[in-house]
């Protein structure tokens, strides 16, 4: 999940396609919800497996169909019903889906989209955005060619 | 007559993020500030709806109505030099023929008033930087992410071009330009603040480079 994730938000950036991009916050999302275990000992479980199953049939169906209007809405869906499953167990102010709109928005920006082009095709927070981009060890986009003192220049 | 600054959502993210945004009280007596309407709902009016980021927000409003900033609307020819570079800015580069969305309407919008109205631009947004002052080293870095070859349409560079003289600061400089006012030398304390603070900056995403601000500090010493 976790890999599809990561293949599908190369995808939306490159396409800046915000169907491709919910698809890589569904992967991260249920990556995640799989990884606590606490989360498969509630009673609901089972429930939220089946609805999300259920759903994701009929998105692979019209996306096949290519009738991706019609996809879209059930992709919002699942990702309202793992936010809503995830509020209730989750130890975290944060929801997951919010964490993985952060996530890959982030790896967005990794791939050249600005921050608010980032943020508005993951519909990330772009304050929490910001915050989680500065914590990021970001080796490869080089040295400006200007520097604190060159720009300092302008203001004098 | 003061220098006209107009101020892009990131930077003042960074300002807020960092509480340096007390910097605008000196700032004033220097330069007047504008911030572009899409901006103020961006960096105000969407962060009130969210209480982590409600103090936040509150904070900014009140610096954006007491130093004051003017909230400012694009004219009829700004919006229409706003389409055309964000157009231009994202058909610039294609990996097989499909073209990199990499700007919003809003950072260009800010950049666009910026140079119409022969202000500065404050920034911190590095996509943007990177395109108006070295688009080359863009395309380089998007290469390495993507792991292919990117194509780069030398005619849409043309056309972004009536913004690459812009003249952009971030909030790293505001804040640099506070710290030494007029002052020749900084105390070892001063120093340490400006140091901390300049990181802080780093950290809440200003795009600084460890390199960039050591660089810089060094560079005091030598003064």
């Amino acid at each position: 999940m976790k890999r599809v994730g990561n293949f599908l938000v190369k995808e939306a950036s490159l396409r800046y396609n915000s169907l491709l991009a919910k698809f890589s916050l569904v992967a991260y999302s249920l990556y995640k919800t799989f990884s606590k275990t606490h989360f498969k000992e509630t009673r609901d479980w089972k429930k939220l497996e089946n609805t999300i199953s259920n759903k994701m049939r009929k998105v692979v169906f019209f996306v096949e169909k290519e009738k991706l209007k019609e996809a879209e809405p059930l992709v919002d869906l699942i990702l309202k019903k793992i936010e809503d499953y995830d509020r209730g167990v989750s130890r975290f102010q944060q929801s997951v889906v919010d964490s993985a709109r952060i996530k890959m928005a982030a790896k967005a920006i990794g791939l050249g989209l600005s921050l608010k082009a980032a943020a508005s095709l993951f519909g990330a927070n772009e304050i929490w955005l910001q915050e989680y981009r500065g914590e990021a060890k970001d080796t490869s986009f080089g040295r400006e060619k200007k520097s604190i003192n060159d720009r300092l220049r302008y203001l004098e | 007559m003061k220098k006209k600054i107009i101020m892009d959502t990131s930077t003042l993210i960074s300002l807020t993020m960092t509480c340096s945004s007390n910097i605008f009280s000196e700032l004033k007596n220097k330069f007047s500030f504008a911030i572009p309407k899409t901006v103020y709902t961006e960096s105000v009016l969407k962060p009130k709806e969210n209480q982590k980021f409600h103090l936040s927000a509150l904070r900014l409003s009140k610096i954006i109505s007491e130093t004051p900033f003017e909230i400012a609307s694009p004219t009829a020819q700004e919006k229409q030099k706003t389409e055309l570079f964000l157009s231009a800015a994202n058909s610039l580069f294609s990996i097989e023929n499909k073209n990199l969305n990499i700007l919003q309407r809003a950072e260009t919008e800010a950049a666009v008033l910026a140079d119409s109205r022969n202000a500065l631009l404050a920034s911190d947004e590095r996509t943007l930087r990177l395109l108006l002052e070295n688009p080359f080293l863009l395309r380089e870095v998007l290469e390495k992410r993507y792991g292919e070859d990117i194509e780069m349409d030398r005619s849409f560079l043309e056309k972004i071009s009536f913004l690459k003289n812009l003249r952009i600061v971030r909030s790293s400089e505001l804040l640099v330009s506070v710290f030494l006012k007029d002052k020749k030398i900084l105390t070892k304390e001063e120093k340490e603040f400006l140091e901390a603070s300049l990181f802080a900056l780093k950290f809440a995403g200003a795009s600084l480079t460890d390199e960039e601000i050591i660089s810089f500090l060094n560079s005091l010493n030598k003064k």
